[in-house]
């Protein structure tokens, strides 16, 4: 991340371009192309399964159960088939997403807004409260991120809330230190620009001009960990240890679906498909605003 | 040389007992501890007993106290479920887990220098294309799903490896080329551009005008310089490792540490779980050093300041 | 210094590309020279006229997106630009060797200096043992004044001074014993303190083995003690080229004049630096004409400046120059020098 391009502002009518840029991107080459027709097709599978008649992702059936997609069974065709309690695996997969994504994003605002917060006051008021923030992140950073989920999950019980907090909580480094450097090289233009009003009034400043150049990076870091986040959880899930039954995870689904890999592997692969659809979509184009956004922060427009 | 390896000393053991302290007080978190380490059918005298082991009436800092003293000692509790010390049951799996990480760790960087030397190599650009675009695209697999994968192809489907357990090295196949391959995608994209830094690089320019092979060159001067930043991402990514351990030690029924973890959270042993957390960070961070030592042996500048 | 006998190193109209971003843009113009075995020849110019870069095409040593795009080169009689990849390697630090200008980043920093040094003898001289070749590199430390040669050649670059790098980088330029020994600002990285220090000791090694040598530099003053022959090259062309005493005592060139009217002199009181004015030239976007026209002092607007690329012409024995008037150079100058230090912006 280039702090001297976060040196610039970025106004208002800058972020509206920014966004057509941003539809630009996506049909400007093949890769993006393909990140766009990922997510779409996951995003249709999470949105519009929901609406549709038929969609039930917890009635038991036994006498439909492990029927292979599109399989035909008992009068009902099963587009994603049955898992091994007769459940349709369209809908539960579906559900599954919901979820997922549910989590994933409130875990990025949490984690965004904690570390931008933390790392702002590391950079600005730096001394005692700066180590502090770093060396809880140096901390942090000693132990493998699965294994704190695992062992704080296991103590303060796995609940939905429980694990969107958590995983908001153990993901805000990456965007603290980026908001501390830039806070770091901002401050000493301001202190330089602003001696006379001290103070309450600085910190407000501060607050005003930092936020704005600070933000659109961290989007473009959030959406990398959104990705990031969607496989911490589902990896808990498989383990047990993330989204409880009777609401449905794709984790937990491939896990109950390795039993019967040999037998009918689509319970497994099906959400598998799905967690790879939805990260490498979002990866894709978290990268193409990387680029982008670099060049729009380097170039100013006049009269700023 | 001694300096250094001092200083990393004494770095990686205030992370310890910055680890421990964090384990203190997330015990703590849910409330009385005794409540999670002892088991549902605990006797009052169970619970006094451990009241004051632990030193739970008196004041904080004296716990603090005695919680390092106990697990200095070694003693992390017993398990709820096999009444043996925690720490025996976290220990006998270890060589399991150490295997299965250090292999993948190995084979991981390797891999990564074996096909970034022949990205770099071949004349071709659809090859180097190719292989950035297969390594993005494992790493956008889930570790999980990926074991899976590698099941459902080499086990279920050709019946050549097996797909659970510990025992020969085809037992050890699976999971660590899972492993391995994760970071593939980062390693490959670091060792390129590692490699073209050294590209534009003064001293690359002066064995041109020596009059060298542009392959001499690449092996005997890029490759070196280009290595060090690679091992040192390598180490950073330690942690991704370990916790990918955990999880595929589950996918592939190894028995390791992480399982035991996993196992024993859904069966509630939280002295276990706190032992194998606890040790899995000592061996993340002994890892660390050993990386940085590495380091220093690949750095002479390291090495002599 | 032998004239009129061939010249070993001949250079005619060479021209250096880079892939702009709007097009290829000419950075070397067509520059012709010849430098004669034994002769010290100084290749002098602000950062940016092109100078390193003429001699990097020479050796063949372009990368990136700049390329060789015009013109000749012979070393011996031999084209150098004709030849393949191959050859010319094998010419590199054989005939050529050339000392570049920051010894710190020039050598590897994780190979010891010894290996580095031998590298050029295995490479050219492969049929010595291992232990001649370590003998050999020993003794090429000695000659380059590093003290305890033998275990300075176990040591890594960080744990020499800039000084003795730079003697370990000529210690391998010269170990082939080459015709020609190139030295890109060879001691303007180094400490003031060193940098006599460290060109005496190239001289006397270039003396010693009888090689040429062509020093790139910005430094005027070390040219006139040391070069026997000059070129001043600017925006990529070659303005004057001669014998160093003539081309100090009669600069047939304004550039010329410029540069050396802005050199500090202990002499005299200097109440007024003078610098050329204006910037040097984007190699993008020449003026049309000779490229100094729009700073040169001597033009007084007129028109043939700014429209005919004025060609290299004799002047006198053996000394050329690119400029439409320098016959009215001598009358400028002696005008300026009249009427005190400070008059270069008069026209005459």
């Amino acid at each position: 991340m280039s702090t001297a391009a976060a040196d610039k502002t970025v106004p208002a009518r800058h972020r509206v371009a920014w966004l057509r840029k941003g539809l630009n991107i996506v049909t400007q080459s093949y890769s993006m192309m393909l990140a766009a027709a990922l997510l779409a097709a996951v995003l249709l599978l999470i949105i519009i399964v929901p609406l549709l008649p038929g969609y039930d992702p917890y009635t038991q059936n036994l006498a439909v159960s492990l029927a292979a997609p599109f399989e035909n069974i008992d009068g009902r065709t099963y587009i994603f088939g049955t898992d091994t309690l007769g459940r349709d695996l369209l809908s539960r997969a579906a559900l599954a997403g919901r979820v997922s994504l549910l989590i994933g994003l409130s875990a990025v605002i949490i984690s965004l807004a904690v570390g931008v917060f933390l790392g702002l006051v590391a950079g600005f008021f730096r001394g005692f409260v700066e180590s502090v923030v770093m060396g809880l992140a140096d901390l942090q950073l000693s132990i493998p991120r699965v294994l704190l989920l695992i062992a704080v999950a296991a103590i303060v019980g796995p609940s939905v809330v429980n694990l969107t907090v958590l995983l908001g909580l153990t993901s805000w480094v990456v965007y603290g230190r980026v908001a501390r450097a830039m806070a770091l090289s901002l401050r000493e233009r301001e202190f330089v620009l602003s001696a006379v009003t001290q103070g309450a009034s600085a910190t407000w400043n501060i607050r005003k001009h930092l936020l704005p150049n600070v933000l659109p990076q961290m989007l473009i870091v959030g959406s990398f960990e959104l990705g990031q986040i969607i496989v911490f959880e589902a990896s808990l899930s498989y383990l047990g240890l993330g989204i409880q039954p009777p609401l449905p995870s794709w984790g937990m689904m491939i896990s109950e679906g390795q039993q019967y890999l040999e037998i009918d592997p689509w319970i497994a692969l099906l959400p598998g498909i799905a967690i790879f659809m939805l990260v490498t979509g979002v990866q894709i184009l978290s990268q193409a605003f990387t680029s982008e956004s670099q060049f729009e922060l380097a170039t100013p427009p006049k009269g700023t | 040389m001694l300096r250094f390896l001092a200083r990393r000393l004494t770095q990686s053991i205030l992370t310890v007992f910055g680890v421990l302290t964090a384990a203190f007080f997330l015990v703590r978190l849910a409330g009385d501890p005794s409540v999670l380490l002892l088991p549902v059918e605990a006797t009052d005298k169970d619970i006094a007993l451990l009241r004051s082991e632990l030193g739970l009436d008196r004041s904080l800092p004296i716990q603090y106290g005695k919680f390092l003293l106990n697990v200095l000692q070694g003693d992390l509790g017993l398990s709820l479920r096999q009444r043996v010390p925690a720490l025996d049951l976290v220990v006998e799996r270890l060589p399991a887990t150490l295997e299965l990480a250090l292999t993948a760790f190995v084979l991981g960087l390797v891999l990564a220098f074996v096909v970034g030397l022949i990205m770099r190599l071949t004349p071709s650009p659809r090859l180097r294309a190719a292989i950035m675009w297969l390594a993005f695209i494992r790493q956008a697999i889930p570790v999980f799903f990926f074991g899976l994968l590698m099941i459902l192809l080499f086990s279920v489907t050709l019946g050549w490896l097996p797909s659970l357990g510990r025992g020969t090295i085809s037992h050890l196949i699976l999971p660590a080329v899972t492993l391995a391959t994760y970071e593939l995608a980062l390693y490959l994209r670091l060792f390129n551009s590692a490699l073209g830094d050294q590209q534009g690089q003064d001293y690359v320019r002066t064995a041109y005008a020596k009059g060298q092979t542009r392959t001499r060159i690449i092996l005997r001067h890029m490759l070196p310089n280009a290595l060090l930043p690679l091992v040192t991402i390598a180490g950073i990514n330690l942690g991704m490792l370990l916790g990918s351990a955990v999880v595929t030690e589950t996918v592939f029924s190894w028995p390791g540490v992480g399982r035991l973890i996993v196992q024993s959270v859904s069966q509630r042993d939280y002295p276990v779980v706190i032992a194998g957390v606890l040790m899995m960070s000592l061996v993340f961070v002994l890892i660390n050093l050993t990386v940085d030592l590495l380091y220093a042996v690949l750095d002479p500048r390291v090495r002599l300041s | 210094m032998t004239q009129g006998s061939a010249p070993i190193l001949s250079v005619r109209d060479l021209v250096v590309e880079a892939v702009g971003a709007s097009g290829p843009v000419r950075i070397v113009d067509g520059v012709s020279f010849d430098v004669h075995a034994g002769e010290v020849f100084g290749i002098v110019g602000e950062s940016g006229s092109g100078k390193s870069i003429t001699m990097l095409a020479v050796m063949g040593l372009l990368s990136g997106r700049t390329r060789l795009a015009g013109g000749e080169v012979k070393l011996r009689g031999r084209s150098l630009t004709d030849m393949s990849r191959e050859e010319l390697r094998r010419v590199r630090g054989k005939q050529v060797s050339m000392i570049f200008q920051d010894p710190m980043t020039s050598l590897n920093p994780v190979l010891r200096i010894g290996n580095q040094i031998a590298e050029i003898l295995e490479i050219h001289q492969p049929e010595l043992t291992r232990a001649a070749i370590r003998d050999r590199v020993i003794e090429l430390l000695g000659l380059v004044g590093v003290p305890n040669p033998e275990r300075r050649t176990r040591q890594y670059p960080h744990e020499f001074s800039g000084g003795m790098r730079q003697r370990a980088m000529i210690a391998m330029a010269i170990a082939n014993n080459p015709d020609i020994l190139i030295a890109d600002e060879p001691t303007t990285a180094l400490d003031v303190t060193i940098q006599a220090q460290v060109m005496e000791l190239l001289l006397a090694v270039r003396t010693r083995n009888q090689a040429a040598m062509i020093l790139i530099t910005h430094d005027l003053g070390l040219v006139a003690e040391t070069a026997d022959r000059v070129a001043v090259m600017y925006g990529g062309r070659l303005m004057e080229e001669g014998p160093a005493e003539g081309i100090f005592s009669r600069p047939a060139h304004p550039y010329t004049v410029g540069l050396m009217a802005s050199r500090p002199r202990l002499d005299a009181a200097p109440e007024f630096l003078y610098s050329i004015p204006g910037q040097p030239p984007s190699v993008a976007n020449r003026p049309p004409g000779c490229v100094f026209n729009p700073r040169c002092a001597l033009q007084n607007g007129r028109e043939i400046c700014a429209t005919t690329v004025p060609s290299l012409d004799r002047v006198g024995v053996e000394h050329s120059t690119a400029c439409h008037f320098s016959r009215e150079i001598d009358g400028w100058i002696g005008k300026v020098n009249a009427g005190g230090g400070n008059t270069m912006q008069e026209t005459p």
